[in-house]
């Protein structure tokens, strides 16, 4: 053979193999669709995460590409942020990984900064938890803006800390701000609520407390009441028998209803758990916030928010993109008004010296079956030095609403009105 | 996204263009028309050199006993326009450009081609346009004022080519200047993720396109240079082969010297700051040395002796260092220099078994092959799974972890046109040198890979018809060469795109690298040299028939 013949041989071996070698590589996206995607999805995934950054009201760092170094920092915001395995399905990270990423078939995938501003305050985030923390039980704080929807703080213990390999506590990835409880007489004003939008002259209804009522009882005998004492002075037996007498179950059932009790859209970003009231079952006890009531500690907040705000309800929101302007009318503004005279009645007898701002509130023990109680406080600030915040503390199994409500006076005078 | 578009189309121009002078070309010849009596037995697509003789491979062959094996070489001396005889064995004789041998007259005319064409340097002019437009690009993501001196070095070389080169457009310059501007954007990679980089990596390409730029033209030069008229007839190849020697053992001496054991190999030395592997430049002179012009490769006992000792240095060289890649490039090169310059089959046939056997002896005897190698095949694939990357896809924390990135890189996160970022390959070791592919096909996207792709499958259509343009020197280092560079690509890419294990063998022309800018830069200028001279090609141009003044 020729050695130029020898020659183009040689060249035209190569040059099959180079084309055998270019089918191949263009088979192997081809044969290998859908572990490319996978292994795609989670370089995505990981882009994405290094190159968020979570930022909080005030500019602080609370995410930059991975977890704060500042253990508290993790610990207090593990509710709102979430964690990387989506432990924790509503939370922010969550959500934002399981949003399409931009990819398109011309230009792929384009790596860039994500920065998303919270409204939540970070030191407040963390005075919440170390209160909390400190208390011995278990709840809840959740602080938010009833004028502008601005969730300020969204507490729950015990929480997790992402960098840690220790086994995390029990319900640790329960966000309790939005799960639902058993009210007890926090949900009193909205009983009130829906006999005064049934009509305006129940105001003037009173009732003479002998401590028994039915099958609903009262600690002690409150006496003649009006149902502005009823509510302040929490007489269950008033509540009981002026609800029971004047409407039916299902007036009450959809005025919890409208009150937002069923709702799980209070917070446009963070999903709550759908509360329940069913009055057909004991109208008496549903009205005192017994028998199978549940509420989320942001329904209590959004609806005592909307008393403050005039009977408007402002729809919460966490992540300043998602901002609201729009509040929604759920009561008029005369219910409203009762509502909050007689709330700041009750904080005024009882509890003012406590705080150091004006603000009005209410505390509820809710019974739970099992021999312990859910200690709930609520109080909007109503002061001009104040923010416009709506505050809920939330102690689940085994707090009483009196260390509730030291506990919220010392957020609200040290925290918010010191901080 | 538009750049990338437009980056494209004129890459696109340009292979279409460049096919289309290529082809055109096809039907030239540029050796001597051989006439017996009246009828042509040769009509020129031989060669430069005609070789005659008894043997097969003489182009004539002439089935005498008195025939010598091999008579003579008959070259056209296109300084003196006359043909030049060189007498090989007694036997023939020559006259008048007639050459007579076994009682029976050859006669040599130059053959008669198609005149200039204007066309034909259209390739050049898009090449010079991509160049330019691409140096645009890269301004846009760093405006530097110097950032165009490098890419000026590529258009002075394409220009500087084409008015050299009358001869021919030269198509293979411009893929070789195409690919260094890929090689610019490789080099300039870390500092689009850490801008303090920057000098560091300019200083790197503008270092590297030199070097590129510089052995191309060296050895493109001493190609055409008549090296054996200046030191004495015949001695050309025996000079080149001594000096071959020493520099690979000292190439050698070097490495086991100063060698510091770097990204896992053994084989990084550092000389004046500036880090390189010695084994890429063995490369280089093991090609230099296999070539035996108008021998054959054992045809006595010096040269067997020789090229033999020379292999197994390399060899065992390449097996110390534990390059298993080194190994199957310097293993095809053996192979295709005894391929091209022996006749004998059976003589052929043991070296390709032989050389098999060593390979998975070796492969067996380095782990980090074997290792590769198994992950690569994956477990309960069959063979086209594991020819289409399945096996390292199954594996993408361990061995697979590289060419999972290039594949997501290239597939998925560059889409069609690229997304001109590098993210997916940021913190992939070799990025830029061994994974350099999968790098730019996320910057440019899916369709260049196959442009890219395209572009080898030219380079070697247009080495293909150059070839027989050449006296038999130029023709067998053109092969080895293109056999150098086809080959690296094949065990990179392949590699990348997990085809094949990889091997860590970087991609001529575009990974970043010194040592590899030597020993590609040199082959890419070898395989520039092929074609005729300007001066051979006005001539035949010129001449209607004939080659004396008749
Ligand atoms: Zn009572």
């Amino acid at each position: 053979m020729k050695i130029i013949t020898k020659m183009k041989l040689q060249l035209t071996a190569m040059l099959i193999l180079t084309i055998v070698m270019s089918l191949l590589i263009g088979l192997t996206p081809v044969i290998n669709k859908k572990k490319i995607s996978e292994h795609f999805y989670d370089y995505i995934k990981n882009d994405r995460i290094n190159n968020l950054v979570i930022k909080d009201a005030k500019g602080a760092i609370i995410y930059d590409g991975g977890f704060s170094k500042d253990e508290l920092t993790r610990e207090s915001t593990f509710h709102v942020v979430g964690d990387l395995n989506g432990s924790l399905p509503s939370s922010l990270l969550s959500t934002y990984l399981s949003n399409d990423a931009n990819i398109s078939l011309l230009d792929g995938y384009h790596s860039e900064q994500h920065t998303i501003n919270l409204t939540i305050d970070l030191d407040m985030q963390k005075a919440a938890y170390k209160l909390l923390k400190s208390s011995g039980v278990n709840g809840t704080l959740f602080v938010a803006d009833y004028n502008t929807g601005e969730v300020k703080t969204m507490v729950s213990t015990p929480s997790v800390d992402v960098k840690s390999k220790k086994k995390a506590a029990d319900k640790a990835y329960l966000n309790k701000a939005a799960q639902a409880y058993t009210p007890g007489s926090v949900f009193k004003a909205i009983a009130v609520g829906a006999l005064l939008e049934k009509s305006q002259s129940y105001q003037s209804l009173t009732f003479n407390c002998t401590g028994k009522y039915e099958e609903v009882s009262c600690s002690s005998a409150h006496g003649t009441v009006t149902l502005e004492e009823a509510l302040y002075k929490s007489c269950n037996c008033g509540i009981a028998k002026f609800v029971s007498e004047h409407l039916t179950p299902e007036e009450l059932n959809s005025f919890a209803k409208k009150a937002g009790v069923k709702s799980t859209d209070l917070m446009v970003d963070y999903p709550v758990k759908a509360g329940e009231v069913d009055a057909n079952d004991s109208i008496r006890w549903s009205s005192d916030g017994q028998s199978k009531d549940l509420v989320t500690p942001v329904t209590i907040a959004s609806y005592y928010g909307a008393i403050a705000n005039n009977g408007r309800r402002q729809t919460f929101y966490y992540q300043k993109s998602n901002a609201k302007t729009s509040a929604k009318r759920i009561m008029e503004f005369r219910t409203s008004l009762f509502l909050k005279n007689a709330l700041t009645k009750g904080m005024t007898n009882w509890y003012s010296t406590r705080f150091n701002c004006s603000c009005f509130g209410k505390t509820g023990t809710a019974e739970t079956g099992r021999g312990t109680d859910h200690a709930w406080f609520v109080c909007s600030l109503t002061d001009t030095k104040a923010p416009t915040y709506v505050v809920v503390l939330m102690l689940e199994d085994g707090g009483s609403s009196t260390n509730a409500i030291k506990m919220t006076a010392r957020f609200v005078n040290n925290t918010i009105l010191g901080g | 996204m538009l750049f990338n578009l437009i980056q494209d189309v004129l890459l696109l121009l340009f292979l279409i263009s460049a096919f289309q002078v290529v082809s055109q070309r096809h039907r030239d010849v540029y050796g001597f028309v051989v006439r017996k009596e009246e009828k042509v037995v040769l009509d020129g697509s031989q060669g430069l050199t005609t070789m005659i003789g008894r043997l097969r491979i003489n182009d004539i062959h002439i089935n005498k006993p008195d025939v010598p094996r091999k008579a003579a070489a008959l070259t056209f001396d296109q300084k003196g326009h006359t043909m030049e005889v060189e007498t090989l064995s007694k036997g023939g004789r020559y006259e008048n450009n007639d050459y007579i041998i076994g009682g029976q007259r050859f006669h040599f005319s130059l053959p008669v081609n198609n005149q200039f064409r204007l066309s034909g340097m259209m390739p050049v002019f898009f090449t010079i346009g991509f160049i330019g437009f691409k140096a645009y690009c890269m301004y846009q993501e760093f405006p530097l004022t110097s950032m165009f001196i490098i890419h000026g070095i590529l258009i002075a070389y394409v220009l500087l080519s084409m008015i050299l080169r009358s001869d021919h457009a030269p198509i293979i310059e411009s893929i070789f200047a195409i690919f260094l501007t890929y090689y610019i954007e490789a080099t300039l990679y870390p500092a689009l993720t850490n801008s303090e980089a920057l000098a560091g990596c300019l200083r790197d390409s503008l270092i590297g396109v030199g070097v590129y730029v510089g052995m191309a033209l060296i050895f493109s030069n001493f190609m055409k240079l008549d090296v054996n008229k200046a030191i004495g007839k015949k001695s050309l190849h025996q000079y080149l082969r001594i000096m071959a020697l020493a520099g690979i053992i000292g190439l050698i001496v070097l490495n086991i010297v100063l060698a510091k054991v770097k990204y896992g190999a053994y084989n990084w030395i550092t000389i004046g700051g500036m880090t390189f592997q010695p084994s890429e430049i063995v490369k280089l002179v093991y090609l230099l040395a296999l070539v035996v012009p108008q021998r054959q490769l054992f045809n006595d006992r010096t040269n067997l002796i020789y090229t033999f000792g020379m292999t197994s240095i390399v060899f065992a060289y390449a097996v110390l260092i534990k390059d298993s890649g080194l190994l199957m490039q310097l293993g095809c090169l053996f192979i295709i220099s005894v391929w091209l310059q022996n006749t004998d089959l059976l003589l052929i046939a043991i070296i390709i078994l032989s050389t098999m056997v060593g390979a998975k002896a070796i492969l067996k005897l380095s782990s980090t092959a074997a290792y590769r190698f198994t992950n690569w095949m994956g477990e309960g694939n069959t063979i086209f799974q594991i020819l289409t990357g399945s096996g390292s896809l199954a594996t993408h924390n361990g061995y697979g972890y590289q060419s999972v990135h290039a594949l997501v890189a290239a597939f998925s996160n560059g889409g069609l046109l690229g997304n001109s970022s590098f993210d997916t390959l940021k913190g992939v070791m070799a990025a830029n040198s061994d994974l350099v592919m999968g790098l730019l096909a996320q910057r440019h996207g899916a369709i260049f890979l196959f442009i890219m792709l395209l572009m080898v499958m030219l380079l070697i259509y247009t080495t293909f018809n150059s070839l027989q343009q050449q006296n038999r020197f130029q023709q067998v280092m053109t092969a080895l060469s293109i056999a150098g560079i086809i080959f690296a690509i094949i065990l990179n890419m392949g590699g990348t795109f997990s085809i094949i294990p990889l091997t860590g063998v970087v991609l001529p022309g575009i990974s970043k690298g010194i040592s590899a800018a030597i020993c590609y830069g040199g082959m890419f200028g070898i395989i520039c040299a092929s074609g005729v001279s300007s001066s051979y090609y006005k001539l035949i141009n010129e001449r209607k028939a004939g080659m004396t003044n008749e």
